[in-house]
């Protein structure tokens, strides 16, 4: 029984307009239009278009017969499938190598023209033939248009007859004669087509044309269909004249020209000269216009078989003046001709080859055997990350989920940092490339994305061929308008917020990150799948603005010390070690010292709560990434020097320790709606010490009940404030330990992963392997 | 004994950039209508001497004269005035120095903070509101940062007065976090606009909205109000009269939208007396901010008589007796649109514009009088 199915079909070949009037471009265009109609007539399908973003749009008919488009080959979870390929020549081979590489789908190709993989004689174009070659060979059914392209892949593919279907190039039936048409009382035209390399078989018909009666006769013309070069056409006229031929009736018609349809309109019959490798349109095409066909080919089988009338030598120009004279006055003769073409001119309407190309891809696809699934041991997961030595934030956090992941699945590193550090858990490591994307082997390809830039080829993998991605945070702006260019990522935040940019407003961004409106996601949330987020504001963004479902994944604290309870002994250890005087109220802001985390703000605060005459101290503590000489300066001139500290030197873990324990409150300021926690800030909440942040930042994690939130437009006074409210607060709320630990549990590595198998659809569960 | 010598007023901001801001406009009131006993000394901050000077007296016709048009004008008719000045010592700042001004300068603040360490000193400020420290997501980003020399300052002086109760409360409770600093408070005047008293009449079909479009002053939802009415058939017509600030996208986006919506008249920035022709036209004017330090053009509709629609919480109607006005507490589009409808009933506008005209405003000269009044005071 065939239930519901997913399809998917290769819609690259479209999008180049240049394949619109080309025999593989009708194919298809006529199968992309008529898919959901066929598809549907007994089943409920998904249907999926692939599409090259890089490439032109598709006209709005052809998309709009798609649940959705996707602009990559990978699909998260295997599962029954079709794929389609309308021109295996067409496009990259790679970005769809992982379908084509699948078990479980059933991949199908039309095979339009094979002299278009052979044509050229350069080294380049060979070997990229062959390459293409063995893609083709990939796949498991074949729909050659002609009966040559059908011999074609027998022979260089090996593929049996039992994996070919012939199909046909699609043509639109002409308009019908209209009222007075003198098709059947006066002779119409006659038409000629091919000749090609042959002058012989053209001067045969011009021969016959000019000998025979209807041909001498004063309104019957001979149209020669092609583009002929004009010494053949001057010899060939001159030959029609000395034939006996009317002077003016021997005319030269382009095969695109808009008159061709006219012609077969009206036609007397169409005379076919030669077969071969050329695509067999203008036999179709008078077909479907009902018009009679001569065949004198050397030899039939170009797939026209089986349209045509009587046959003919080409060299038998008395013969062929007879038939041209009995088609164009015999009625009763020229209505059989039709009567004998007319199940072949069914095959050649666009309608009925799609019919017969849907209903027979069903049957194949529903009879074929189910490819087993991973069952029975550890998913095989490819991971694309940078790793340690490299230093940011996510390479940390890869190294540590690295060891994490390693214990329930058979993990593969691949990476672009030289000579990585290599965690414990994984079973191989490999430089970067897109072999992990096409291979068959891994069970998931997951990409590790930080948008900075030494991580430009993994943001151009995932771009290319797909895969599930985790965005450790938000693209920085910068760094994404320098890797897609500032013209296309105008054009990405204008699509995000439905809206054009004002003058200046993507200027005013680049110059302060956090006032930009736009998250810059939505090519990476349409090519990923899934996309995984670290924040609960991002996930509901991602759904609201690109109307997709990115899993949020709560950020894992990576254990780098004891956090057990902040009970009094050690605290007041820590305060005696870092000269923390007694009294005094220490609030730190861990992390990157950058502008972002607004330090000047901070300081400003301070200076309030001087002024309310609470003792307070700030402390930064973590690694400057901007010159704090100003900052200092400011705190100089407020007369804080000895109530802002500047705690950069080594070892700087060892000094976040202690602060954690010995603080009374932090600050964890990231300025911006788009709100992201940070390693930092998982720090301070999993030790139990309340936390000043942003709301959009508070938004973003489950926050306990200690993190306090002011507004994300950050302003020194609203600091000042919740640094005072939380300070009477924590008098009276001493205990929250029980929300800590809460917290402490949601946010662990082991947690992280389990959630990040659900959301690859995979088994947590060890197994044995 | 009381000193005799003048009040030193700093109008270095004004002096320097002479602009149509609100602040600057109390300035010019101030000078206009100074009744004091003391006379005034203008001066102003010297950035390269990093000390107060003063200025010639005769800036006082350029500043209060109603006929120069505030910019590049007015800066030429000041800018020669400003060369003769004498450097002020520390001692007669710290007696008699008084700031109306709000700015953003660390050395002006330094110099603030340094006289009014005489623990003796009486310098004086006038505050006006602390909106961008307290809702930053009104202005543009980074700005109450930059505000916050003014703050630091102001943290020195003790001698303020306010604008309004808001104003002063906040000042105690969330700049100073202490009740004991405080000081009195003083509307602003209502009798800017200049012109006669109106009279109600059945003809007066429009309604009006004046002051800058900024997203806190709702505007979007005064528009979407009308086109609900206008969607029901209420073919009331509304005029705007002000500039578009660059963060309205949402207020440039509906007038673009309803750009030949006749029932709509967008002027733009006008002067003076096209102002006075809206209101001659006005049955009522709408005023639904979400925050003000005081809100001004509501109280000068009420002051020729026109009824007003207003926010609830705006410091300048909460401080005027009941009548004449329709108060919105929560300002939604609905909410609007029937608050309008309901003066469509002539009746009930003739009602409303009865109570108006009961209304006692406050005028600027009684705005300077007290002032004057306190800066005098011991």
């Amino acid at each position: 029984m065939f239930g519901r199915r997913f399809f998917i079909l290769d819609l690259r070949s479209l999008q180049d307009p240049a394949s619109r009037g080309t025999a593989a471009g009708r194919v298809a265009a006529n199968l992309a239009r008529t898919a959901r109609r066929h598809l549907t007539e007994s089943n409920q399908i998904d249907l999926l278009g692939l599409v090259d973003r890089e490439m032109p749009d598709l006209d709005r008919d052809i998309r709009e017969q798609f649940d959705g488009l996707q602009g990559h080959g990978y699909q998260p979870v295997p599962r029954p499938a079709v794929f389609v390929q309308f021109d295996p020549i067409a496009g990259d081979p790679l970005m769809i190598g992982r379908i084509l590489n699948s078990r479980e789908v059933f991949k199908a190709t039309i095979v339009p023209d094979q002299g278009r993989w052979c044509g050229s004689p350069k080294l380049a174009d060979r070997i990229e033939s062959r390459n293409r070659l063995g893609w083709l060979a990939r796949y498991d059914h074949f729909y050659p248009v002609t009966s040559h392209a059908a011999d074609w892949i027998g022979r260089v593919l090996g593929v049996g007859l039992d994996r070919v279907t012939p199909t046909a190039i699609p043509v639109q039936r002409t308009a019908p004669a209209s009222t007075g048409s003198n098709r059947d009382s006066m002779p119409g035209p006659v038409l000629v087509a091919g000749g090609g390399a042959s002058r012989q078989h053209l001067d045969s018909a011009v021969r016959a044309h000019a000998t025979s009666i209807t041909g001498r006769g004063p309104t019957q013309s001979l149209l020669i269909i092609g583009n002929h070069p004009p010494s053949w056409q001057s010899w060939l006229r001159q030959l029609h004249i000395d034939s006996g031929g009317v002077p003016g009736q021997l005319r030269f018609l382009d095969a695109e020209s808009g008159e061709l349809p006219l012609a077969y309109r009206d036609a007397a019959c169409l005379i076919v000269l030669s077969g071969g490798k050329r695509l067999p349109t203008t036999e179709f095409e008078a077909v479907a216009a009902g018009v009679p066909i001569i065949d004198c080919t050397v030899a039939a089988g170009d797939g026209s078989a089986g349209l045509r009338g009587p046959r003919c030598d080409p060299g038998d120009h008395e013969l062929l003046a007879k038939l041209i004279d009995r088609v164009a006055t015999d009625l009763e003769f020229r209505r059989r001709l039709l009567r004998q073409q007319a199940p072949g001119s069914e095959g050649v309407l666009a309608d009925g080859i799609a019919r017969a190309f849907w209903q027979d891809l069903k049957g194949r696809a529903a009879n074929r055997p189910q490819a087993p699934m991973i069952g029975g041991k550890l998913p095989t997961i490819a991971l694309l990350s940078p790793l340690p030595p490299e230093r940011s934030p996510a390479t940390d956090y890869s190294a540590a989920l690295i060891a994490e992941l390693g214990k329930t699945s058979d993990l593969h590193v691949f990476t672009d940092t030289p000579s990585p550090t290599l965690p414990s858990g994984v079973s191989s490591t490999s430089p970067l490339s897109a072999f992990p994307l096409l291979s068959r082997r891994f069970d998931r390809v997951v990409t590790v994305m930080e948008t900075t830039l030494p991580h430009r080829r993994i943001f151009e993998l995932l771009m290319r061929y797909g895969g599930a991605c985790i965005q450790y945070d938000l693209p920085s702006p910068r760094a994404y308008l320098q890797w897609v260019g500032e013209q296309r990522g105008r054009q990405i935040a204008e699509s995000e917020l439905k809206r054009p940019l004002a003058q200046g407003e993507l200027e005013r961004w680049l110059a302060d990150e956090t006032t930009a409106e736009a998250t810059f996601l939505g090519e990476m949330a349409s090519q990923s799948a899934p996309l995984c987020v670290h924040s609960r504001t991002i996930a509901k963004l991602v759904q609201d603005r690109f109307n997709i479902v990115a899993p949020y994944l709560p950020l894992a604290r990576l254990q780098r010390w004891d956090d057990g309870p902040r009970t009094p002994a050690p605290r007041e250890a820590a305060r005696a070690r870092l000269g923390i005087a007694s009294g005094e109220i220490a609030v730190v802001a861990f992390g990157t010292l950058a502008a972002p985390t607004a330090p000047e703000d901070s300081i400003w605060a301070m200076s309030m709560l001087r002024d309310w005459s609470l003792p307070a101290a700030l402390y930064f503590v973590g690694e400057p990434a901007i010159d704090t000489a100003g900052l200092v300066a400011l705190s100089n001139s407020l007369g804080l020097a000895d109530r802002i500290h500047f705690v950069t030197a080594a070892p700087l873990g060892q000094r976040t320790q202690e602060f954690l324990l010995a603080a009374d409150l932090a600050v964890q300021l990231r300025g911006g709606s788009l709100g992201m926690p940070s390693a930092p800030l998982l720090d301070c909440v999993t030790a139990g010490l309340p936390t000043i942040v942003t709301a959009a930042t508070r938004d973003s994690i489950d926050a306990p009940s200690y993190v306090s939130a002011i507004r994300n437009e950050i302003s020194p006074v609203l600091i000042a404030e919740a640094i005072a409210n939380e300070l009477a607060r924590e008098a009276a709320i001493p205990q929250r330990e029980a929300e800590r630990d809460n917290f402490r549990a949601r946010h662990s590595l082991p947690a992280y992963v389990a959630q990040l198998m659900a959301a690859l659809s995979l088994d947590p569960s060890p197994r044995c392997p | 004994m009381m000193s005799t010598s003048p009040i030193l007023i700093d109008l270095t901001e004004l002096l320097g950039n002479p602009i149509r801001t609100g602040i600057q406009r109390v300035e010019r009131e101030i000078i206009r209508n100074w009744p004091g006993q003391l006379p005034l000394q203008p001066c102003r901050f010297d950035a390269a001497s990093g000390g107060f000077v003063t200025v010639s007296d005769s800036v006082f016709y350029v500043l209060g004269s109603q006929t120069t048009h505030p910019g590049e004008a007015e800066r030429q008719l000041l800018q020669p005035r400003l060369q003769q000045s004498r450097r002020l010592s520390v001692a007669e700042l710290s007696q008699r120095l008084f700031n109306p001004e709000v700015f953003y300068d660390a050395a002006r603040a330094a110099a603030y903070r340094s006289i009014c360490s005489d623990p003796s000193n009486r310098v004086s400020w006038l505050l006006f509101d602390f909106l961008p420290y307290l809702r930053p997501q009104d202005y543009p980003p980074t700005t109450s940062r930059s505000c916050m020399h003014y703050l630091y300052a102001m943290t020195a002086v003790r001698r303020v007065c306010s604008i309004s109760q808001l104003t002063q409360q906040q000042f105690s409770s969330r700049i100073m976090r202490d009740p004991a600093r405080t000081g009195p408070f003083f509307p602003l005047g209502g009798d800017g606009l200049e012109m006669e008293k109106q009279q109600f009449s059945v003809a007066r079909t429009g309604f009006s909205y004046i002051g800058t479009i900024e997203p806190r002053k709702n505007v979007a939802i005064v528009l979407e109000a009308f086109e609900l009415l206008w969607a029901r058939g209420v073919d009331v017509p509304l005029t705007i009269v002000e500039r578009l600030d660059v963060r309205s996208s949402r207020e440039r986006a509906m007038l673009s939208r309803l750009a030949d919506e006749p029932r709509l008249n967008y002027l733009g920035h006008v002067d003076d007396a096209t102002v006075r022709d809206v209101i001659r036209n006005t049955r009522a004017t709408l005023f639904l901010s979400a925050a003000e330090g005081f809100g001004i053009p509501p109280l000068e509709s009420l002051s020729v008589g026109v009824p007003a629609i207003v926010s609830a919480g705006l410091p300048s109607t909460d401080a005027l007796p009941p009548g004449g006005r329709l108060t919105i507490a929560d300002v939604t589009a609905v909410n609007v649109a029937a608050a309008v409808e309901s003066l469509v009933n002539d009746d009930t506008a003739a009602r409303l514009w009865d109570e108006a005209a009961q209304l006692r405003i406050p005028s600027w000269r009684d705005f300077t009088r007290n002032v004057a009044d306190w800066l005098e005071s011991e």
